[in-house]
């Protein structure tokens, strides 16, 4: 038994199977690509799916209803595949774009060839040298290198290089031994998954941080479930022959065998692995229960605070009523009464949206949250630099609570800024 | 040069006549372009007409109307522009001169 979708191609109502779906969709992705330079109007494509759709209706009859595997890879074979449109077109329309890509020789981000968002690859392709380069000199240059990295994420577009060669780190559960996480790294990163192991089993003599990381990892990725992921998983450049490829790959399972050393490496890891299944299962579900927990406690605790700090501070409380407390309003000033309402808000939204990714994986717009994230630095930066004079304000007016002001007061110093000074 | 190097260069070279040629002779839809290209073993495979066509009639060479088809949706009729009739006979000049000379160059090497 298979699922089936429903697709419409070319004005006609198809009834497919899933992995079938997942190729066609793949190959009509990449041709897509492939003329998008001369196809504004997308009316190439068009013509492909009316006559993929024509193909289509040959294939079905009332025997059989559904497009299946097979009946996309022999449309696939007679439409023809990236390689023989690169034989007719290659002189022509594409010179185009390499020559674009040779004269536009500006900084891009290079997605499809990254580890976390293509800094170093683009700065290689930029340069013309191996990424590795770029990212070993960027290792080396902690802690300088992670502001640098950010401001680059931030600063340059990115750019698909090789768009057909878009990698997403998965999970690659069936060729795993846990949770499939070391391998899926290695599909990623395109280095020996036996050496992804090592590191991580080595690492559990020191503290234990690859425990963490695998455990964040596990929380964090997806499994590959589908074709069309498990070949975005390791960054398969889709045309004909590399679906065929990969469909061989997957039936026949042509790994390569394992050699003993790494059997006997692997051994005591598929021994514990189900145990281990069985214990990160309940870890991932005790840590977003704590998890949820502790978020709900924080999102309420702030809420509470942004009540009770706005109705104090924009209240109009009487000298009369309580002379000593109109005072210390009085000495905060507006401006920093709405920072920090907007602070608390801010602060509330984005938890809120982390808690939703942590216990739903259900992601937000990514620009939206970091203009989020800077907005919530940016009144933090504001209220750290209100703060001091605010502090020091109230000390001359004598407004402190009695356990600061008894035995300590606050001064300034240029090189510390605020500080607390134990009174002679 | 190998061989099949040698095909798919002429190929190239010929498949744009070759199309115009084909929708010269009658209004056409897509697929009988393409039976007829595969029947002479001009295309190997059918995906690479389509550029072709959409780049025609990018420089007003063909057009195309939709046509309700008895079964199926609705197809796309190509038919061949003035300018598209004026370019085919260029490229027909073209042909049999060459032709010609390859035909000579063939003949006093025997």
């Amino acid at each position: 038994m298979k699922k089936t979708l429903t697709i419409n191609i070319g004005h006609s109502i198809f009834n497919i199977e899933e992995d079938a779906y997942e190729i066609l969709n793949k190959y009509l992705d990449s041709i897509k690509n492939y003329f998008k330079k001369i196809d504004n109007d997308s009316e190439i494509i068009k013509d492909f799916e009316l006559r993929i759709a024509e193909n289509f209706s040959a294939k079905v009859s009332p025997i059989k209803q559904c497009i299946d595997l097979s009946d996309v890879k022999e449309v696939i074979k007679i439409m023809g595949s990236l390689d023989d449109f690169k034989e007719i077109y290659d002189d022509t329309e594409t010179e185009n774009v390499n020559e674009e890509k040779k004269t536009n020789n500006k900084l891009f981000r290079d997605s499809s060839n990254r580890v976390i968002a293509g800094v170093c690859s683009g700065i290689a392709e930029y340069f013309r040298i191996d990424p590795i380069i770029v990212r070993v000199l960027f290792f080396i240059a902690v802690p300088l290198n992670l502001i640098v990295y950010i401001i680059f994420w931030i600063g340059i577009p990115s750019k698909d290089f090789d768009p057909d060669l878009r990698k997403i780190l998965y999970r690659d559960k069936e060729n795993g031994v846990i949770g499939g996480v070391a391998k899926g790294l290695s599909n990623y990163l395109k280095i020996d998954a036996n050496i992804i192991r090592v590191i991580f089993v080595v690492s559990l003599f020191f503290g234990g941080a690859g425990l963490l990381f695998y455990f964040l990892l596990w929380l964090f990725t997806k499994e590959a479930k589908t074709i069309g992921e498990k070949m975005n998983m390791s960054g398969f450049n889709v045309n004909l022959s590399n679906v065929e490829d990969f469909i061989k790959k997957k039936t026949k399972n042509l790994n390569s065998p394992e050699n003993t050393l790494t059997k006997v490496f692997l051994f005591p890891f598929r021994l514990l692995a189900p145990l281990i299944n069985a214990f990160l299962k309940i870890g991932v579900f005790v840590f977003k229960t704590i998890f949820f927990i502790f978020s709900s406690i924080f999102i309420v605790f702030i809420s509470i605070l942004l009540v009770v700090f706005s109705t104090i501070s924009f209240k109009d409380i009487s000298p009369e009523q309580d002379p000593k407390f109109h005072e210390l309003l009085n000495t905060i000033p507006d401006y920093f009464a709405i920072f920090s309402v907007v602070f608390l808000l801010l602060t509330i939204i984005i938890s809120v949206i982390i808690s939703f990714y942590v216990l739903f994986k259900k992601k937000s717009n990514s620009y939206f949250f970091m203009v989020l994230i800077f907005l919530w630095i940016a009144f933090l930066t504001l209220i750290m630099i209100s703060l001091p004079n605010i502090i020091l304000n109230m000390q001359d007016l004598n407004l402190l609570p009695n356990w600061i002001d008894g035995n300590y007061s606050f001064i300034w110093k240029w090189n510390d800024g605020i500080m607390l000074n134990k009174n002679n | 040069m190998s061989t099949e190097n040698f095909k798919i260069q002429i190929r190239k070279g010929l498949l744009e006549f070759c199309v115009l040629q084909i929708i010269s002779k009658k209004e056409v839809y897509a697929s009988e372009i393409i039976e007829e290209l595969k029947g002479s073993k001009i295309i190997v495979v059918e995906g690479t007409v389509y550029p072709l066509l959409s780049r025609l009639k990018k420089s007003d060479y063909i057009k195309h109307e939709w046509k309700e088809s008895t079964q199926g949706p609705p197809r796309k009729y190509y038919s061949i522009s003035v300018y598209g009739l004026e370019h085919l006979k260029e490229l027909i000049v073209s042909w049999s001169d060459i032709n010609s000379s390859v035909k000579e160059l063939l003949k006093t090497k025997k």
